[in-house]
């Protein structure tokens, strides 16, 4: 049976975890670190790169180095949210054909899909390394509060990178799976995920049967600790132009090497009461002297800046707590989730507010991808004993009447899979033509609603207002993903209608991307299979020169060898050549005569 | 009578066969273990074309003989098997769909959800616990939610465990908290619907007697189970059928039908006023959809009914009644087709009930076999079954009474009813009564082994007198 790897696609860093015997594993990187920065660049040359080593230039080549892009991805440009993107990242936000952002990296503009689809693909490949056999199926993790559209552009993202994303399953939900297979039946549990780039709050139930009901979801999608690090920026600006009247923000590079700084520093005053910032030559004033940044910067310090960020976080909880219908008390254990919550000060305000000290068991990093692929291999049978997931749909849906108004078909906190129907009528004599608009509402923000899609069904029967009676259905997948339907009941007649994604890709956008990434895979293993020839070549080489040079002076220049030294050296010569040229697929053919030369050399060094 | 099942060719070799489009049309209809009859039924053509189509696709390949004894048509629900009873082995049909464990699951619960109570459904007691709610809903969670079907070809019956899983969601969001549930349980009581038939009033005021409450009580009271059934299906249908219409999106603008015009503008150009006009127009509309759907479905009802297709009748009658529950139309039609369908309905549930009784779910086979009394209230067979099932399952002694009564009343020279009469009348203590019944059935049939088991039970009870 072929495998299914979990993969935790983060807003900064990214896992991927398969399951392995009985129990699920993060699979180590070629750097040897479980966890993958979700960060892609592009070189000059056009080359691009993924995770640490995209990380490792993002300062010098800031420009062209996307990181976050998951707060971009299935959104509008001109959104609030991609706005105050566009002003604080240091790559290029451009609007795509279908209104979404999308990234301008030096000549080349890509979607956010594609640009998750290469970590996604990296990630693949480091699981196919360690399973050693191609990997085809995943389940990957979004955060509960996504919406429709989000959802939709992380399939597409795993679609392009070659991946069959068998399932989305909210983060929070995977990070309760890995911890809740080991917990009694009955135990209700709140999941509090503080990423880097979302916050989610979901409460849980663990039932009979293996069964994982999700009571009731919160979440705000631009709340992570990207936030925490954006405020630590702010607080080094203001003071260094306090200080210097210079503004550190007009500088790109300044700024990259500014949030490299402040999530380091963030990082390390979870363990420590104090840090030093030192970042020396950052800017050079306007009469060309060069300005350096040092600053100790206090565990206090940092929980006075982002006490609202905190305080934000614990309202959402509260709220998500009371849409569950429970109390702080019929909490049986608070389970912490996400980098964020190494921060002594969350843990702290949670253990005063929830009246007990919240469950570190799992993984903060890895327990989401553990659990995706302990769902994973649930979903394709690999796992004796399955899980049922009872998630829900955190937003409303409904359609836009008449004059504007909302009519909501599916309330948030509905159990998925569902499907709801619902009569409309005609408004106008004779209307031929009825159109829907899919849209979406959070919780309390009755004004704000988002176009999910739209679609018309056209030439339903002319009567009079009122007579024709259209059937809408709603129907969400496990997946969270929304599919509408209208029909016109009198008639039966279905109009094929397909509901045009408002701000994703099309299909056969989605096929091209999917062709040149797989293209670009092949070219990658292609050009990983031609190196690891040309090593083996080359120290070859070397052996060969080592044990001629040896037979050489113990031998001296014998007229027997002569012979045969002439021919090694001329097979020597040949394979130096082609090893420093820039073809070597020839090397292939030379790799058996370089194998013979040394073996003989071997044994008459004997 | 042979068996048919849909091979489910893929379509590419599908559209290799040389088929007429009636042979196309049956096809569609073969579902697994489906009878010549059953295809005749669903695709309305006559009994000798369905055959002379279904004998092709069988050449062709298209479609499978599955064997003549198999019991259950797979997809059908309606449709009660001539002799539901010959054994349990003979019910697993269709394996290559469901295995033999789902198929037992996912017809046990569609009995259920015929009763349309949320807690026969869930299979409690009315008296259940919040956690015994809660345990009993994610066992059956587990078992009906469709990833567990993932992967497999379910055909036809997707849609059924998708209903089902629907089914359990909705029984449990009903339960869920005190309020809700309260609630519920009013609906359930208030439902006092005109009780047809005198043995469901005789049950009634036979509750509360001084028949000791058994420690697993059957989830539903029998008086209750009776008048509930039809309001709380026909809740549950109006709810399935959606709300009433309200107004949908037209082109917002003056212009040809065929305009498109952004939602934005619309929104702009919504003042106060508009939208008070539009609820004007919405409460002059909704009516009128209404009586459309009212319409359409109580001449389906009727349709149905001249066909004597009672369950399907029933179904559209009972949505029409939740429409309009004081249409004439609606209530005549109602009566016809209860009418009509309860002796199929009363069939169904001694069925289901037989099935219970195999898999020992006392508590459904009792609810079942109560439920098939009264629709089969003329089958002095299905009576008589009732009853010995009911003294057999220790049941409801009242309904247990009612029944051989009844069977008793429709043959009076039966021997095996009037012992069974007996012991139902010495299971409530009326040994006078009981010790009658004996000897008119000991002059009828001497032999009969449930006027020995009534002689047995009579000497045992003696001594107490």
């Amino acid at each position: 049976m072929k495998r299914v790897i979990g993969i935790d696609l983060g807003t900064s860093n990214s896992c991927v975890a398969v399951l392995d015997g009985a129990t699920a594993q993060v699979i180590g990187n070629r750097g040897g670190y479980k966890t993958t920065p979700s960060m892609v660049a592009v070189t000059e040359t056009g080359r691009k790169l993924v995770g640490h080593i995209a990380k490792r230039q993002a300062i010098t080549n800031a420009e062209n180095t996307v990181y976050a892009a998951k707060r971009l991805i299935g959104r509008k440009f001109n959104s609030p949210q991609v706005m105050s993107a566009v002003r604080h990242a240091s790559y290029r936000i451009v609007e795509g054909p279908h209104g979404e952002a999308r990234i301008a990296l030096r000549s080349e503009i890509l979607s956010v899909p594609e640009i998750s689809a290469l970590i996604l693909q990296e990630l693949k490949i480091v699981a196919e390394d360690f399973l050693g056999e191609p990997v085809e199926q995943a389940v990957i993790t979004v955060p509960a509060y996504f919406n429709d559209n989000q959802r939709q552009a992380t399939k597409d993202a795993g679609l392009i990178a070659g991946l069959d994303v068998i399932r989305i399953v909210n983060e929070p939900t995977a990070a309760a799976i890995s911890y809740g297979t080991s917990q009694r039946e009955g135990t209700t549990v709140a999941v509090y995920d503080f990423g880097g780039g979302t916050f989610d709050v979901s409460i849980l139930e663990l039932g009979k049967g293996g069964v994982f009901k999700v009571l009731g979801t919160a979440g705000d999608t631009f709340l992570g600790g990207e936030d925490v690090d954006e405020r630590l920026v702010d607080w080094l600006v203001a003071e260094f132009e306090a200080e210097h009247k210079v503004d550190l923000r007009s500088d790109r590079m300044a700024r990259q090497r500014l949030k490299d700084a402040a999530e380091k520093a963030k990082c390390e005053l979870s363990s420590v009461s104090s840090t030093e910032l030192n970042l020396p030559f950052i800017i050079s004033n306007e009469r060309g002297e060069a300005l350096h940044l040092q600053r100790s910067l206090s565990r206090a310090k940092l929980e006075e800046l982002t006490a609202d960020l905190i305080d934000r976080s614990i309202d959402i909880c509260l709220d998500a707590l009371s849409d569950a219908g429970l109390e702080k008390g019929d909490l049986d254990d608070v389970l912490l989730v996400g980098g964020m919550t190494r921060m002594p000060a969350i843990q702290r305000k949670i253990t005063e507010v929830f009246g007990r000290e919240p469950n570190r068991s799992v993984h903060p990093d890895e327990c989401v991808a553990i659990g995706a692929a302990m769902h994973g291999a649930s979903l394709v049978g690999a796992e004796k004993k399955p899980l049922v997931l009872l998630d829900v749909t955190p937003l409303s849906l409904g359609i836009m009447t008449h004059g504007g108004g909302f009519d909501e078909l599916v309330p948030a906190n509905t159990t998925v899979p569902t499907s709801r129907v619902k009569s409309f009528t005609t408004s106008r004599d004779g209307q031929t033509r009825m159109s829907i608009i899919v849209q979406q509402v959070a919780k309390d923000r009755e004004g704000e609603r988002e176009l999910l899609g739209e679609f018309a069904l056209e030439g339903i029967s002319s009567k009079a207002k009122g007579a024709v009676v259209v059937d809408v259905s709603f129907a969400i997948d496990a997946n969270g993903i929304v599919a509408v339907e209208a029909s016109e009941q009198a008639s039966g007649k279905k109009a094929a209608i397909t509901v045009e994604a408002s701000s994703g890709l099309t299909k056969p956008e989605i096929q091209e991307m999917q062709k040149s990434a797989a293209h670009a895979m092949d070219e990658r293993r292609h050009g990983e299979a031609i190196e690891s020839e040309r090593q083996a070549a080359q120290s070859l080489v070397g052996e060969v020169e080592r044990l001629l040079e040896n037979l050489r002076s113990s031998a001296g220049d014998s007229s027997v060898l002569g012979a045969t030294m002439a021919g090694i050296e001329a097979v020597l010569s040949q394979a130096k050549l082609l090893t420093d040229g820039r073809d070597p697929s020839k090397l292939k053919a030379l790799l058996p005569q370089l194998e013979r030369a040394a073996q003989m050399l071997r044994s008459l060094g004997n | 009578m042979s068996r048919y099942t849909n091979a489910r060719l893929s379509p590419d070799s599908l559209k290799q066969l040389p088929l007429k489009p009636v042979e196309g049309f049956v096809l569609s209809r073969v579902d697994a273990d489906s009878t010549a009859d059953d295809v005749a039924a669903s695709t309305g053509l006559d009994a000798a074309t369905v055959q002379l189509a279904l004998d092709r696709l069988v050449e062709l390949g298209a479609v499978r003989v599955t064997g003549g004894r198999s019991q259950m048509p797979a997809a059908r629900m309606s449709r009660p098997p001539e002799e539901p009873l010959q054994g349990a082995e003979d019910v697993r049909a269709a394996p290559d769909v469901f295995t033999a464990e789902e198929f037992e699951l996912v017809h046990l619960l569609e009995a259920r959800m015929l009763l349309a109570n949320h807690y026969v459904l869930l299979g409690v007691p009315l008296s259940a616990d919040r956690r015994a709610i809660k345990d009993a809903y994610y066992e059956l969670v587990a078992m009906v939610h469709p990833d567990r079907f993932r992967g497999r070809n379910l055909g036809v019956a997707a849609p059924r465990v998708a209903r089902i899983f629907a089914a359990v969601e909705a029984a449990h969001e009903a339960l869920a908290s005190r309020d809700k549930r309260a609630r519920y349980d009013d609906s359930l009581s208030d439902a006092n619907e005109p009780l047809t038939s005198p043995q469901v009033t005789a049950v009634s005021s036979g509750q509360g007697r001084a028949v000791a409450p058994l420690p697993d009580e059957a989830p539903l009271s029998s008086g209750r189970l009776a008048a509930s059934t039809s309001h709380a299906s026909g809740h549950m249908l109006a709810r399935k059928l959606g709300r009433a219409p309200s107004v949908a999106p037209p082109p917002i603008s003056s212009s040809p039908p065929s305009s498109t015009q952004g939602p934005a503008s619309a929104r702009s150009e919504a003042s106060g006023h508009a939208i008070a006009e539009l609820r004007r127009r919405y409460e002059q509309l909704a009516p009128l959809a209404k009586a459309e759907k009212l319409k359409s479905l109580v001449s389906q009802g009727e349709a149905a009914l001249a066909n004597g297709r009672g369950a399907e009748a029933l179904q559209a009658f009972r949505l029409a009644q939740s429409l309009d529950a004081h249409d004439t139309a609606v209530l005549r039609g109602l009566t016809q087709a209860e009418e009509l369908a309860a002796p199929e309905i009363g069939k169904n549930y001694a069925y289901f009930a037989k099935r219970a009784e195999y898999a020992e779910q006392t508590t459904d086979a009792r609810a079942f076999w109560e439920a098939a009394a009264t629709r089969a209230a003329d089958d002095a067979e299905t009576q008589g079954r009732a009853a010995a099932a009911l003294l057999r399952l220790e049941g409801d002694a009242s309904v247990a009474l009612r029944c051989a009564g009844r069977a008793v009343l429709l043959e009076p020279k039966n021997a095996v009813f009037r012992a069974l009469l007996g012991r139902a009348y010495l299971r409530q203590g009326m040994l006078r009564n009981a010790e009658r019944e004996a000897l008119a059935a000991a002059e009828l049939d001497a032999t009969c082994t449930e006027l020995i088991d009534l002689r047995r039970e009579l000497t045992s009870r003696a001594p107490l007198e």
